[in-house]
């Protein structure tokens, strides 16, 4: 069981990732969700980690807060959050607005592997990772 | 710290911890290098900052000096995290 505590006075729940490309790996800042069944993560991160849009699975497009914005799905080498990584994951790469200063979300495509706890009050997730 | 890890960080940009950073840095996206992790947890000590600017992208580029040498390049965003009015989604 993995503990970790988030400022419970922000507007979203505020966790660490990291993830793993051809030019080594990006630790970053993403809001738990568990409202989008993937994980998402901003380009501006992606492409600098050496992944391209070629070597994307699939073309999406989102409706978000600045518009329908274009995205592709993407199989990163390595993704990891909480002290647990899965390689091969697949993000869905597209833009975020820029002044709300988190990197992506952690959504369902992480999350469901787990049992958590989420102590909105104590600013404070407990997690573990799901057996069966 | 010995002799030969001084000379490699001399010309690297100094040692912070986070609190430093984001006075120095207010408002800005950073890029991390040297990241100084806390045991079992997802925070960090100190690092050292390799690029900053307003802009997502403006510290990664600026960092790309160090990649060479870093394999670990930190993103964060030094001020609040704000919540867009209209949700992340539209539905």
């Amino acid at each position: 069981m993995t503990v970790r505590r988030f400022d419970p006075t922000d507007d979203l729940i505020i966790v660490k990732a990291r993830v793993y490309g051809p030019r080594g790996s990006r630790p970053l800042t993403l809001a738990l969700d568990t409202a989008p069944s993937h994980t998402h993560i901003v380009p501006e991160v992606i492409d600098d980690l050496g992944y391209s849009p070629l070597q994307g699975e699939a073309i999406t497009s989102v409706r978000s807060a600045i518009g329908k914005e274009p995205g592709y799905m993407l199989r990163v080498a390595r993704f990891a959050s909480f002290g647990f990584s899965f390689s091969d994951f697949v993000v869905h790469v597209h833009d975020l607005p820029e002044g709300i200063g988190i990197d992506g979300l952690l959504g369902l495509s992480f999350l469901k592997r787990f049992n958590y706890e989420i102590r909105s009050a104590e600013g404070r997730i407990i997690i573990e990772h799901a057996t069966t | 710290m010995n002799e030969a890890h001084a000379l490699e960080t001399s010309d690297l940009p100094e040692l912070l911890p986070w609190a430093e950073i984001c006075r120095r840095y207010p408002d800005q996206w950073v890029a991390l290098v040297d990241i100084v992790w806390i045991d079992d947890t997802d925070e960090f000590s100190a690092a050292r900052v390799a690029g900053h600017g307003p802009k997502r992208a403006d510290p990664l580029t600026q960092a790309r000096r160090f990649q060479s040498r870093f394999e670990e390049i930190g993103h964060f965003f030094t001020g609040r995290v704000r919540a867009p009015a209209l949700g992340l989604f539209a539905p």
